[in-house]
């Protein structure tokens, strides 16, 4: 796409430019238009402003926080471990367990058998 | 993720991310909190890509989500409101150029602060930034070109 001197390029397209598109054909219409010329010098001044704002430091003691909070989430999970090995090792489980087994073995015993 | 990897990765990343929460809440405090929560979801869901950029990109759209979800709590928990308030301008900047453009970007929502901060500061490409955000390459084009018209009107105003 080429832009015409006398036709303004859309502001999309100006924009664009203000932050770092390569367009020879903007370039040499911004040369003959101080309107569209101003356009860019402010997007880009925008741009700048954005880009040189000081980076926000991370609070002391975040560090910590964080690595506290994974030791809790390990523990969870560790506890959940626990939970489900403690779940194994009681009564309900091992009654359910041992009456599929029984299930199993009087099957078989019956199609072997008879 | 083993605790070296983490630890590189948070050692590489904190600072990023939570410049990115605070742009997104501006508030100390909630920033702070959100990054605990992105660190540990990080943890959580295991290895991060291999790539550094790739890696970013990973953390930002958790950092994403989880602010979503801080906005919601905050929303359906009015009494906490008060405690959430946007700081006006952070202290740290002083200059009347800073002060300015942070006041700017107080006018702009959630979400184009979010794409200006990742486009424009981050560098991340308009594809790269929708996949982060969710949303399609062309609805992220068209509001981070709003935002920044919307900038440039309020500098020109002030700064001619």
């Amino acid at each position: 796409m080429t832009v015409e001197t006398d036709r303004h390029p859309p502001e999309e397209v100006l924009t664009e430019f203000a932050l770092g598109s390569n367009r020879a054909d903007i370039e040499e219409h911004l040369r003959g238009c101080p309107c569209c010329a101003r356009y860019v010098r402010e997007m880009k001044a925008v741009g700048g402003y954005i880009r040189s704002l000081p980076d926000m430091r991370v609070p002391p003691g975040t560090r910590r926080e964080v690595f506290r909070a994974l030791r809790k989430e390990r523990l969870k999970k560790l506890r959940w471990v626990f939970s489900v090995t403690d779940f194994l090792t009681r009564g309900p489980f091992v009654t359910i367990l041992a009456g599929i087994l029984a299930a199993i073995f009087f099957y078989f015993f019956i199609v072997f058998l008879l | 993720m083993d605790k070296s990897a983490f630890t590189s990765l948070y050692d590489t990343f904190s600072g990023r991310i939570y410049g990115y929460i605070y742009w997104v809440t501006r508030n100390r405090e909630s920033a702070r909190d959100i990054v605990q929560t992105v660190f540990v979801k990080a943890w959580k869901h295991g290895n991060p890509p291999e790539d550094e950029s790739e890696a970013g990109a990973w953390l930002y759209a958790i950092a994403r989500n989880a602010c979503t979800d801080h906005f919601r709590r905050c929303g359906r928990h009015r009494r906490f409101k008060l405690r959430y308030q946007r700081e006006r301008v952070p202290q740290a900047h002083n200059h009347a150029e800073d002060h300015l453009v942070w006041t700017l970007l107080e006018g702009l929502s959630k979400k184009q602060r979010s794409m200006v901060y990742l486009h424009i500061r981050e560098g991340y490409s308009y594809g790269e930034v929708a996949r982060m955000m969710g949303m399609k390459e062309t609805a992220v084009r068209v509001s981070v070109f709003r935002a920044l018209r919307r900038l440039r009107e309020g500098v020109g105003r002030d700064l001619r």
